[in-house]
């Protein structure tokens, strides 16, 4: 499905960008966006020119979680001009158009395909070295219209959480990604395992080891896997990035062992 | 029992078909025949009568300036854009009103009115002790058909055996004619287009859980277009009407063929058994 | 006062839209402070109905002026009894530049 083959595909953006990297997840609440923050976040925080894309037209978590709601988009020289993060982090996401934060959006595929390749093509992004793209959940519109307009496609990183209704629904985001002629560069397994602060004692509330049982079924790479902690919440609900500005913590270093391996794959 | 008489697609003798096996079927039983084609309701040419007529009414809102707080939940709820919040008035739009009711649930001040709305009539004709016809009819130019349809099968609800004439295609008229049916006979021709709209209404049949049967009309014995797709999907073809120019012209003129020739009056006679039949679950 | 332009896309740089009830974006311009903003049409993409809900839309952003290419019927008449002054306006233009052209002809004739 590429456009190398003289299909009647639309041509890709021509965006200065080395890897994009599609953050996915077959069912919603598990965890994409905290993901896609936090990996966008750390790799600014190494030095890399980071974009965070958020195509969640209908409820896009992205600014809420890095603290930027009041920000709206300039433009300058005909070109949407990203939100600054930090020096390395830029931000684009339909919130920023949003008339209320809780507003919905009542927008058909055309019209989201549209507002997609609006974001990536007429957007002033500095040259970068990752663009992490936030997905809604499932593979529709938005995932679809991502596949085939943006360059230079590193792959797709599926976010699950141990329980089998959601690896079921992840083995389908897989075969998507496959189905569009992307690499699977891993799944990461969210939510997996609490350790009690008191106790210090582990109890695996939603289940463990399901998303590395559905990275062998479906042949691809486990990431690893990122425990429940208090403070990925708080961070995504008080908007900043948990990679950021947390103790060093079992999630903290979950979070870097994750981002190096999906790095390497990349390499 | 309802049944109901459908294709898909326009043209393919659903009328034909309704209007014979009513007819025949009532020479041994109580038949009541219900046209919810109401945008082009044809069955009553076939049988002149004097109706008894009764309106059909919507509900729709009308605002009440003096209670009205210009709060603008009214025209927040509204999918339809029905309502319009100005800042001193409230714009209402007859056309675009799907009488959901909704409005007059989230208005803080009572402010809406409840209003009807014309949208067509059903009449009612006493054919003959066994026969009766109703017939939706909806006001030209409204596009509430659902509102008339839905008060035809409400009138036929309780009657015995209601043979139902369903408008064609396969929307929201279709879906609201045939939903909770005990059984769909659709009328198909040996045509591709035949096979593409009767593969169409199957699919939405198959998700209303609506049972299938089907009847080939203007069958010229080389039907395997249409027998290959009913096997497939394990469709009974419950009879085969021959291309028949006698047919056509007697009931293009207006007249049943089965009251005017007794082969085809057995031929209908033996299709309706084999459709009650079929309803009952006796196959 | 506001003055509204629907908009092809998220900036004030984009292409002025050539629809008002399924334009994608808004653009709303405050004459006094010199302030503009994009916001998302809501109810572009609903079924029908869309004209009165586009209207809505900005009677509740209290714009004044809509500066449009074409309007539907629906949408013609409500705008018509919320009293905001309807501009026609080519979009082979963006919406700054349409907006820099009303200003400049209205600040002219007053």
């Amino acid at each position: 499905m590429t456009d190398e083959k003289g299909s009647n595909l639309p041509k890709r953006a021509e965006i200065d960008v080395k890897h994009v990297i599609l953050v996915l997840s077959g069912k919603g609440g598990v965890g994409k966006s905290t993901v896609s923050v936090n990996l966008a976040y750390a790799l600014s925080m190494k030095g890399m020119q980071v974009g965070l894309l958020d195509l969640d037209i209908h409820g896009p978590n992205v600014p809420k979680m890095l603290g930027l709601e009041k920000h709206q988009l300039m433009s300058e020289n005909n070109k949407i001009v990203p939100v600054k993060v930090n020096e390395n982090l830029q931000v684009i996401s339909m919130a920023f158009l949003l008339p209320h934060r809780n507003s919905p959006v009542i927008w058909r595929g055309p019209m989201k395909s549209n507002a997609i390749r609006q974001f990536l093509e007429d957007t002033a992004w500095e040259p970068l070295d990752y663009l992490i793209v936030d997905l809604p959940p499932g593979t529709g519109d938005e995932a679809l219209t991502i596949a085939q307009s943006a360059p230079n496609i590193a792959g797709a990183v599926i976010v699950t959480t141990p329980q089998s209704v959601s690896t079921l629904d992840s083995s389908k985001a897989i075969t998507f990604s496959r189905d569009l002629g992307m690499d699977v560069l891993g799944v990461i397994e969210n939510m997996s395992g609490y350790i009690c602060p008191s106790c210090k004692n582990e109890v695996d509330i939603f289940g463990k080891g399901g998303g590395e049982k559905i990275a062998d079924e479906m042949d691809v790479p486990y990431l690893g896997n990122i425990p429940v902690d208090l403070a990925i919440r708080q961070s995504g609900d008080e908007g900043w990035a948990f990679v950021g500005k947390s103790a060093d913590s079992p999630a903290l270093q979950a979070i870097y062992a994750i981002i190096d391996r999906l790095i390497s794959q990349i390499k | 029992m309802q049944i109901v008489i459908a294709s898909g697609k326009g043209g393919t003798g659903k009328t034909t078909v309704a209007s014979n096996l009513g007819f025949v079927l009532s020479l041994k039983q109580k038949i009541t025949l219900a046209d919810c084609d109401v945008e082009e309701p044809n069955l009553g040419i076939f049988f002149p009568c004097s109706p008894e007529c009764r309106d059909i009414h919507v509900i729709i809102p009308q605002v009440l300036e003096d209670q009205c707080l210009h709060c603008g939940a009214c025209g927040e709820f509204c999918r339809f854009g029905a309502l319009t919040v100005l800042k001193d008035k409230v714009l209402f739009f007859p056309q675009l009103c799907h009488s959901c009711g909704g409005c007059f649930r989230v208005c803080p001040a009572e402010a809406l009115e409840k209003v009807p709305a014309l949208v067509g009539e059903v009449q009612t004709c006493h054919l003959t002790d066994s026969l009766t016809l109703v017939t939706g009819r909806l006001k030209e130019g409204d596009v509430r058909t659902t509102a008339v349809i839905g008060a035809v099968r409400e009138q036929v609800k309780d009657e015995p055996v209601v043979i139902i004439d369903a408008p064609p295609g396969t929307a929201c008229p279709f879906i609201e004619t045939v939903d909770d049916a005990l059984l769909c006979v659709l009328v198909t021709e040996p045509t591709p287009f035949g096979l593409h709209d009767l593969s169409v209404a199957v699919d939405v049949l198959q998700v209303l859980k609506v049972p299938v049967a089907v009847v080939i009309n203007r069958s010229d014995g080389n039907d395997s277009i249409i027998e290959g797709y009913c096997s497939e999907h394990s469709l009974p073809i419950l009879m085969k009407i021959p291309l028949d120019f006698t047919l056509l012209k007697k009931q293009n003129a207006g007249f049943l063929i089965s009251r005017e020739d007794p082969e085809w009056s057995l031929r209908f006679s033996e299709l309706g058994d084999k459709i009650l039949a079929h309803a009952r679950g006796d196959v | 006062m506001i003055v509204s332009i629907p908009s092809s896309g998220p900036t004030v740089d984009s292409q002025m839209d050539d629809r008002f009830g399924r334009a994608p974006y808004f653009a709303f311009f405050d004459t006094e402070t010199g302030s503009s903003r994009i916001e998302a049409n809501p109810h572009a993409g609903g079924s029908g109905g869309v004209g009165p809900m586009a209207v809505q839309f900005l009677v509740k952003n209290d714009v004044k002026v809509l500066i449009a290419p074409r309007l539907g019927g629906n949408a013609d008449g409500a705008l018509k009894a919320s009293g905001i002054t309807i501009i026609m306006q080519n979009p082979d233009v963006t919406v700054e530049a349409a907006y820099s052209a009303w200003k400049k002809n209205s600040e002219n004739s007053s």
